[in-house]
């Protein structure tokens, strides 16, 4: 199974901390997710950035795999000062 | 060497090695506004008698929700010239030097720490880069909403590269900065700085400590495959 932390925005706003899925890309974890909470829109995800082994990924390159027993972190990054 | 009593307060955790350390070293703060502020009081009260300053703006009213040094007498003054005075009103023997122009703009600048409170991504990647040609580790920190981001950066380490470097738009730009988030995220940032100077094993370096004050939670990015 892949661990996904959800983090910040996406936390507060769905009250999930993490879920467990089958491995593949993350756009078909997305859909495992979606089936598992049907209240969580879509759209959050465009938005959100996700933490795979230390790098970020944006929703351009979803198309990775994530393979069985890793994490990753859907969460959103900050800029201010 | 006999610790000065302002300093005794520190030194259940800090050495006298390295409080020696914090008077020799020179630190560059870039950016002035929320993080900056708490950040260059905070050292100053460590310990750090050299500070280069570097910021072109100057305090208006929307800063004084959480910009410490801001108040309603010094809007429309330059923020490094009211930080520098206040520094050296909490420590007159501190050595701050002020450059009123953009980091991007400093031909000449040097030190032995870089330290990231800018608000924008462009001067994010700017200061990576310049980590990188001064050979020299950028603490980098960040806040908006309830969220915040803290990490050492070493020089070839292309985190913020990667993680601003395609033009999304960070969560400050809705849920903008409240005071307390700022006030966590730069003690956060000098906590990392403190266990720099002790070359603590937990320090966070080239991944971010990543804080949700709204959750009352921290994660680690992980990862340390940058560069």
């Amino acid at each position: 199974m892949v661990k996904v932390t959800f983090f910040s925005l996406l936390r507060s706003k769905y009250n999930i901390k993490e879920v467990f899925v089958e491995p593949g890309t993350i756009n078909d974890i997305i859909e495992q997710i979606l089936e598992q909470h049907p209240n969580i829109e879509k759209s959050s995800f465009r938005y959100s950035v996700v933490i795979y082994k230390g790098n970020p990924i944006y929703y351009y390159s979803f198309n990775i795999d994530i393979e069985d027993d890793e994490e990753i972190i859907f969460t959103h990054f900050v800029s201010g000062g | 060497m006999t610790i000065p009593v302002r300093y005794k307060m520190n030194m259940g955790v800090l050495s006298k090695q390295d409080l020696l350390k914090l008077y020799k070293l020179e630190v560059i703060i870039v950016g002035l506004g929320g993080l900056g502020g708490y950040v260059a009081n905070q050292l100053v009260r460590l310990g750090v008698k050299h500070i280069t300053l570097v910021d072109e703006d100057r305090f208006n009213e929307s800063n004084l929700n959480r910009q410490l040094f801001s108040n309603e007498k010094n809007i429309g003054e330059y923020k490094v010239e009211i930080i520098s005075r206040e520094l050296n009103r909490i420590d007159s023997d501190a050595s701050i030097k002020i450059l009123k122009k953009r980091i991007q703009d400093v031909d000449d600048i040097s030190g032995d720490y870089l330290i990231d409170c800018v608000d924008n991504q462009e001067t994010k990647i700017y200061l990576s880069k310049l980590s990188e040609k001064l050979d020299i580790p950028l603490l980098h920190g960040a806040c908006g909403g309830w969220y915040g981001q803290v990490g050492w950066i070493s020089p070839k380490c292309t985190l913020l590269e990667d993680m601003y470097g395609n033009g999304e738009i960070g969560l400050e730009s809705d849920l903008l900065n409240p005071a307390y988030v700022v006030g966590v995220v730069a003690s956060y940032m000098v906590s990392e700085f403190t266990k720099m100077i002790m070359d603590s094993p937990k320090l966070v370096l080239d991944e971010l400590l990543m804080i949700d004050i709204l959750d009352n939670s921290i994660i680690k990015s992980g990862g340390k495959n940058h560069g």
